[in-house]
């Protein structure tokens, strides 16, 4: 009984929630269309929270859009509801094709715009929504949330931007064309309103009625008339005239004054001074300058002051004009000299009269100071350029020619030194005066006193010249350097300077032995016939191309062994004294001492 | 007691509707729109309401079977009056779970609950009607008996024997509910024959004094409850376990109901 019990009670419940495509357990009812994606017990956490019912923060998540709206506290949304619970107006589980959202007043079109915080007055007031809210959910219908509330967001801009796009500036919503002229900002159009066109009627220039777009404005006479009957043409009014005036052009003419500046000395002389015929007209004293000045200059500048004086200043030029200037001068700059500042030779400590033609400049000293403190008053008169140009102090023209003035002629090696070699003292290094005059005042003596004799008797001179240390003059005729010799280097066999230990220059051995190892063991020194290398060799090799067999030797070379190679009998082998060496006294006279018998009865 | 209790039962649910004539009587989208909806809505301060105070009933309706537990203890109150607040709260929780869900099933839960309560309602009702039915002991036949001889002498043997020449049926303590039904017309059947027998040995109306009328009449009903005690026993006894079972459903769906709401932080005042 229990089981069929259970068994109807479950059939009953089946039966309940068949009609339930989602087999819902827990959900009170279907959502909207709109949330129909979430539906079904598996999404309740979509919209609901745990102990919080429905948070607004879970239906932001999705409708990010209003999120941002209520953040700014904007929009319908964001100034009537913020706070309040979602479900307070869009009520859930209540079927598939529930209305979600209910509007106040019933409709949208029947909505108090101004709860949206976008009051419809003026010309918005009868435009239907559809108009405005254009933008269309995922399921087609209206979307109300997001409509931006700029004006170019519905209407197109005539202006092309050029006035910004806050249209209230100058528009409300009562009409277009009766917008506030008084609000317009004129300086953001074409032609801004400056001096007397600012307080100008609209009507002056718009015409009435008012014409807005295609007003001629690129000259000034497609509004004024003018005056001066063509006489200036082509120039264009504001090239004497401007805004702030039809009489106020005096400066901008000075500015824009043809040919002629008017600023500096200009600016304080009157148009009248010169223009006696009328301003219109050119002086009738002429145009050149020095019609009204007079010339000052005794240097030849012509007559165009303007090359030089074009902003009309008598002095205070540009350094440049005068520098450029100064080649016409009877002091041209050159070298250095082009790089000094004009204050440096023209103070302004001196009176003008006295800061430029009466300058003296003959002599270097007019200007520089002496720095050797007239060590040379009496080389060339004193004068600076007997060392230095104008190309600077440095380097000085005082070389190996000029030095052959003083005590000291440069010559070989000393012509290449370099002054500081041999003038050493501390700055200024400019105390010429150099008594040093022998060799081993400057140079030290690498031969001890191997030399003193020589040294004695005529100093380092006597081997040496200024031309190379290492060429010197020595007589070699004690030891005469024949064949090799002639060319080994010296060091070969005296040695080399290191240090405190100089190179040995005498008693340096003579014999062969004293430089050369014998590499015959002894052969020919220790055992009879002692022989000596000069007996065999020559300076010139050590090989011996034309050695006489017969003579030097106790075997002559006959036959066929005249033609056979030296090391065909003589051998390296090691000697009775156990040295290496190729053995050359063989001991040998019989044949059979090197040749086998073929004869033999065992060699058959 | 128990009118009053029914009348209160009765006014509560003429309150609650009238409180909510206007909305419950509106389609659920144009609930929404009423301005009461937030108030009497399942999940609005009068609807949870509702449905808290029926919860709550319904814990205090269970009160009754640890009663049950302690039959003996009489300082606890009679049966009767537990058993008539166990109908009352019953009924009450019923009357409010209604008022509660807007009279509106929308979800399985809810619909099971419902059924629930209707079936336990249903079988409660009947459980009642069944209790009334039964004999409340067997001493009532033996009473009745003794009033007879008093007022006739000598009557009592031959009633006796009849009775005991039709005996009740018998069922079993765990007898089913279905056997308990089947049996209802074997005891009927015997209740009518000892009417039938005991009324031929009634002497006519004019010759029996009202003493020995209200004697014979007290024997009939007697007779026929002993007849029908047995098997009304079982019944009854049957009967609840089908109250509790359908009883114990509803609990579990309104708790998967109310521990749903609880969690998603539908606590009313709490």
């Amino acid at each position: 009984m229990p089981r069929l019990l259970v068994t109807l009670v479950v059939c009953a419940l089946v039966a309940m929630t068949a009609d339930r495509a989602e087999a819902q357990l827990l959900s009170p009812g279907p959502l909207s269309t709109a949330h129909a994606s979430i539906d079904g017990d598996d999404h309740c956490d979509e919209c609901h929270q745990s102990g919080k019912q429905v948070v607004a923060s879970r239906c932001l998540a999705c409708h990010q859009d209003l999120r941002a709206r209520l953040d700014a506290g904007a929009g319908l949304h964001g100034k009537q509801y913020k706070g309040q619970a979602c479900e307070n107006c869009h009520v859930e589980h209540i079927g598939r094709k529930a209305k979600l959202v209910r509007w106040p007043g019933g409709a949208p079109d029947k909505l108090d715009h101004d709860l949206t915080g976008w009051p419809l007055t003026g010309k918005h007031e009868p435009v239907g929504c559809a108009k405005c809210h254009t933008k269309q959910s995922p399921l087609g219908k209206t979307q109300y949330v997001g409509t931006k509330a700029t004006c170019a967001s519905c209407h197109k801009d005539p202006h092309a931007n050029r006035f910004g796009s806050d249209c209230k500036k100058c528009h409300d919503d009562r009409a277009w064309g009766d917008f506030a002229k008084d609000k317009f900002d004129h300086a953001q159009a074409r032609y801004p309103l400056t001096g007397k066109h600012a307080p100008v009627a609209c009507e002056k220039c718009h015409g009435t009625p008012a014409k807005w777009t295609g007003v001629a404005f690129g000259a000034c006479d497609d509004c004024h008339d003018d005056p001066h009957a063509g006489e200036f043409k082509p120039k264009a009014c504001a090239a004497c005239h401007q805004t702030s005036g039809w009489e106020s052009a005096s400066d901008l003419m000075r500015d824009q004054h043809p040919w002629l500046s008017l600023r500096n000395g200009h600016a304080r002389v009157g148009c009248k001074q010169c223009h006696d015929r009328g301003n219109d007209k050119p002086p009738s004293k002429g145009k050149a300058c020095v019609d009204c000045h007079k010339a000052v200059h005794e240097a030849p500048f012509g007559n165009r002051c303007d090359g030089c004086h074009k902003a009309i200043k008598w002095l205070g030029l540009p350094e440049q004009i005068g520098k450029d200037a100064h080649p016409k001068t009877a002091y041209p700059l050159e070298g250095k000299h082009q790089q000094v500042r004009c204050a440096s030779c023209h103070p302004k400590a001196k009176p003008a009269s006295a800061r430029y033609r009466q300058l003296t400049f003959d002599r270097c000293a007019a200007c520089h100071a002496d720095r050797h403190a007239g060590e040379f008053a009496t080389r060339a008169a004193g004068e600076c350029a007997a060392c230095h140009t104008v190309g600077g102090f440095a380097p000085t023209t005082f070389g190996p020619p000029q030095h052959a003035t003083t005590a000291f002629v440069l010559d070989g090696r000393h012509a290449a030194t370099p002054c500081a070699g041999c003038h050493t003292a501390a700055r200024p290094r400019l105390d010429w005066r150099q008594p040093k005059r022998a060799c081993a005042e400057c140079h030290a003596n690498p031969h001890g006193d191997q030399f003193a004799k020589e040294l004695a008797a005529g100093g380092c001179a006597s081997c040496h010249a200024t031309d190379d240390w290492h060429q010197p003059r020595i007589d070699h005729a004690t030891w005469p350097l024949t064949g090799k010799h002639a060319t080994t280097a010296c060091a070969r066999c005296h040695g080399e300077t290191k240090g405190a230990e100089a190179a040995a220059f005498r008693g340096v051995p003579r014999t062969c032995d004293g430089c050369h190892d014998d590499v015959h063991g002894g052969q020919f020194r220790l055992s009879p016939p002692v022989r000596l290398c000069e007996d065999c060799h020559t300076t010139a090799r050590f090989t011996l191309p034309g050695f006489d067999h017969a003579a030097m030797t106790t075997y002559r070379l006959e036959g066929k062994h005249a033609a056979v190679a030296c090391a065909r009998c003589h051998l390296p082998s090691e000697l009775r004294n156990g040295v290496a060496a190729t053995r050359y006294r063989l001991g040998y006279r019989a044949c059979k001492d090197c040749h086998a018998n073929p004869h033999r009865e065992d060699a058959r | 007691m128990p009118y009053i209790l029914g009348l209160l039962v009765l006014l509560a649910a003429v309150a609650m509707a009238r409180r909510g004539w206007s909305f419950y009587g509106l389609s659920l989208e144009d609930r929404v729109e009423h301005p009461d909806f937030r108030k009497l809505r399942p999940s609005g301060s009068i609807g949870m309401g509702y449905g808290f105070v029926a919860a709550g009933l319904v814990i205090l309706n269970l009160s009754y079977l640890v009663r049950r537990l302690i039959a003996g203890s009489n300082r606890l109150g009679s049966m009767r009056v537990w058993l008539d607040l166990h109908v009352f709260t019953g009924l009450m929780a019923a009357t409010l779970v209604v008022f509660h869900s807007a009279l509106q099933l929308r979800t399985p839960i809810a619909k099971t609950s419902a059924a629930s309560l209707a079936v336990v309602v249903l079988t409660g009702l009947i459980g009642r009607f069944l209790y009334a039915l039964t004999p409340p002991d067997a001493s009532r036949l033996r009473l009745a008996l003794d009033r007879l001889e008093g007022a006739a002498p000598g009557a009592r043997l031959q009633a006796t024997a009849i009775l005991d020449g039709l005996p009740a049926p018998r069922l079993p303590a765990n007898a089913s509910l279905v056997r308990s039904l089947i049996s209802v017309p074997r005891w009927r059947k015997v209740a009518a024959l000892r009417a039938s027998a005991l009324r031929v040995l009634e002497p006519p109306r004019a010759e029996a004094t009202p003493e020995v009328r209200a004697a014979w009449r007290e024997l009939h009903k007697a007779s026929t409850a002993e007849a029908r005690a047995s098997g009304m026993a079982a019944l009854l006894r049957s009967w609840r376990g089908l109250h509790r079972f359908f009883a114990l459903l509803m609990l579990i769906a309104v708790g998967v109901h109310a521990g749903i709401a609880w969690h998603y932080g539908y606590r009313w005042i709490f």
